[in-house]
């Protein structure tokens, strides 16, 4: 019975070419872009998954900027419109505080290799003169705007106020706890020139553009000036140079000196410490780790503040790849819904028309259910037949599609970048005007611009067996019609 | 025993829009193996009705048909297409994207044929009347007297006990039609039941041994013929 169903299938299949070539074709395409969105999709997921195993060695303890978001959201939402024609005041947001002691007593996991914090702060240069830069230049138009701001523009005003946005100096003073963990050392984009690390307060590593400018050496001395409102809190604190470095990356602001966390607290009244990271011994550790400290500070999640792998790295490293792997999700479902009804509407034309077919098989002997089968055999046969084309050339599709999602997620990233920094004045700012800082990790990874899509073993049995449940979803249709013939109605030509 | 074919009581309608209409009205007929039988009988008298009943290509409402005293009920329509009849149409009802030997050999398979398919298709064919060059084209290529000869081959391929034809010389020359009756009959001398519907008195008379005439649903009179 069996080997008379195929037989008939394949009679049916080669003996209409041209019906046959139609439905090859069909889902030879179908099955190109399924085998390219599952390649897309597997290679998204390795990318992911690399992108993950990367960073988890480092975990962050940071604020928590997608619940800050959502604040922010839900506060703006729920504003009050003004009446009277002024502007509302912009609702205030402080930014939580990391205290010392917290990070010193995660330290003290099993599982943390090393760990830095920092201090940062802004002082004025008293005993020398800063390196003209780019940088300074635009922080000085920045430093401008907002004292014109604060001048009583109400109108003018941002919408939301960061507490902490306050008013910078010419020099940025980077407290560390351990300067080899700065940013940029580990990377070689920071590297000591000359001298040693500071190890004791009142020390400070000054770039080698600031020290040739001003002719500074080792054991010299610089003198900066705390920055303060009133002119009778004015300090002055005396640094001696223990080292020199050279930084090599771009937009690097060569007026930043490091010095240890005391020397930089004298400078700044924030109490909290920034930029903490946690080496673990093992990426693999982090989840232990971070079920530890979950278990052991609750309070971090209370404080607005997240203990995690740096999502902004993450979203700079992997975030179009993410996008790609969205709309491959999307794509693969609606060319398995396109390819179901598309099957299903050939397949219910060609049951129509071979009614008078089934009906003398019918008077054969034959059983509805092997007309089913013998339907899809048909199906089976174009199917594998394309399904292993696709396969051939499944790979280039892939390939190429692959890369023209990415190109155009990554163009279009940089578009709403650009956008971004023209409405705020610059990278990583954050409305209030603030600036990058040297220290600033996610400044440091870069993007996956590149994702190696292939399809292998695994990808092509997915194909096969999307297909075939295609193929299988599409007689659902043509079955029910097959199950109504009536062998005498079609061979007494009353149809 | 000689195989027996029995109607008995059949009743039968059909819906025509919101009216039913009843197509044969308690038909009541025995068939014996070895017999030719023609049935006869103006259009809309129940005879394509009774013969689709008895080919099972239809479900029996009231009555029954048996063959040796078992039901097609119990038998099973599929089953009783299968093991028990075969059909030959005015149509011929050939699968047209297959050659002459490939219709019959789907016919071979359902029987469970063992041995050589192609060798007892050609045979059949040949019996027939139809050669091996024309068992190998497509039926559509074929003329229609050879594409009922086709048809007939493969009503013969299984090892059925009942042929059933429905104006089986209906688009047919008379030399051809000739031909196919002397087929039937021969299959009757094999020992089958067959049972033909026809319109022409000539080709009743020509084949049959027994004529049933039917009238408004029921059969009104069975003539059988005299041995010359």
């Amino acid at each position: 019975m069996f080997k008379n169903m195929f037989k008939r299938s394949w009679l049916s299949t080669i003996r209409k070419p041209s019906r046959s070539v139609i439905l090859v074709l069909i889902l030879f395409v179908m099955a190109n872009l399924m085998l390219a969105t599952i390649a897309i999709k597997k290679s998204v997921a390795k990318t992911t998954d690399y992108a993950k195993d990367k960073l988890s060695g480092t975990v962050y303890l940071q604020a928590d900027m997608s619940a800050m978001q959502k604040e922010m959201q839900n506060r703006r939402s729920n504003a009050p419109s003004s009446t009277s024609g002024t502007a509302a005041a912009p609702a205030r947001f402080t930014m939580p505080e990391i205290s010392e002691s917290l990070v010193l007593g995660i330290a003290e996991s099993q599982y943390v290799n090393g760990y830095t914090y920092s201090v940062n702060a802004s002082a004025n240069a008293a005993s020398f003169t800063v390196v003209e830069t780019e940088q300074n230049q635009r922080e000085r138009e920045m430093q401008e705007q907002i004292e014109s701001q604060s001048s009583g523009n109400a109108m003018g005003r941002p919408s939301f106020q960061f507490d902490g946005a306050m008013s910078r100096g010419d020099t940025t003073i980077v407290g560390i706890n351990n300067f080899a963990y700065a940013s940029g050392v580990e990377d070689g984009s920071l590297t000591l020139l000359d001298g040693a690390a500071f190890s004791a307060e009142n020390e400070a590593i000054i770039s080698n553009e600031l020290a040739v400018d001003n002719e500074l050496d080792l054991d010299d001395t610089i003198t900066i000036e705390k920055i303060a409102e009133e002119e009778s809190e004015a300090v002055e604190i005396t640094l001696k140079i223990v080292g020199i470095y050279q930084a090599t990356s771009e937009n690097f602001n060569y007026n930043t000196l490091y010095t240890d966390i005391d020397t930089a607290r004298q400078l700044t009244e924030v109490e909290g410490v920034e930029n903490v990271r946690f080496y673990l011994e093992s990426a693999s550790d982090k989840e232990a780790f971070l079920a530890e400290m979950a278990a052991k500070y609750p309070e971090i999640a209370d404080n607005g503040l997240k203990l995690d792998i740096d999502d902004q790295a993450y979203q700079t490293m992997v975030g179009p790849i993410e996008n790609v792997g969205k709309f491959a999700t999307t794509m693969m479902w609606v060319v398995v819904i396109a390819a179901v009804a598309i099957i299903t509407l050939m397949v219910v034309i060609n049951v129509k028309d071979r009614r008078y077919e089934m009906g003398v098989l019918l008077s054969l002997g034959a059983t509805r259910a092997t007309i089913v089968g013998q339907i899809f055999v048909e199906l089976a046969i174009v199917g594998t037949l394309a399904f292993m084309l696709a396969t051939m050339t499944g790979n280039l599709v892939a390939s190429k599609m692959g890369d023209a999602l990415l190109q155009n997620q990554i163009a279009g990233e940089e578009s709403t970048s650009t956008e971004a920094q023209g409405q705020f004045g610059g990278p990583g700012s954050m409305g209030g005007g603030m600036m990058p800082r040297p220290d600033q990790q996610a400044s440091n990874v870069e993007q996956i611009e590149e994702i190696n899509v292939s399809a292998g073993a695994s990808e092509y049995a997915v194909l096969f067996g999307v297909g075939y449940l295609i193929l299988l979803l599409a007689m659902v249709v043509p079955s029910v019609n097959i199950l109504r013939v009536s062998p005498k109605t079609i061979l007494s030509g009353k149809e | 025993m000689k195989n027996k074919l029995e109607v008995k009581d059949l009743w039968h309608t059909y819906a025509d829009g919101q009216r039913e209409v009843e197509v044969l009205k308690g038909v009541t007929t025995t068939f014996e193996a070895g017999k030719t039988y023609a049935i006869v009988g103006e259009s809309g008298s129940g005879k394509t009705t009774l013969i689709s009943l008895i080919a099972a290509l239809d479900s029996v409402q009231k009555g029954d048909i048996t063959f040796n005293g078992k039901s097609i009920r119990k038998i099973g329509e599929s089953e009783f297409r299968l093991r028990y009849v075969n059909i030959v149409f005015q149509a011929y009802n050939l699968i047209r994207y297959m050659t002459a030997r490939e219709n019959v050999e789907v016919a071979l398979d359902f029987a469970k044929y063992v041995g050589d398919e192609h060798a007892r298709a050609y045979e059949l064919l040949e019996r027939v009347g139809v050669k091996r060059t024309e068992a190998d084209r497509l039926v559509n290529k074929l003329s229609g007297g050879q594409q009922q000869r086709v048809a007939i081959a493969r009503a013969t391929a299984s090892e059925v006990p009942i042929v059933v034809a429905d104006e089986p010389t209906g688009n047919l020359d008379e030399k051809t039609e000739v031909k196919v009756l002397e087929i039937l009959k021969s299959l009757a001398n094999e020992g089958k039941i067959v049972i033909v519907v026809t319109h022409s008195p000539k080709v009743a008379s020509e084949l049959a041994a027994t004529t049933l005439r039917m009238e408004s649903g029921k059969i009104i009179s069975a003539s059988a013929k005299r041995a010359a």
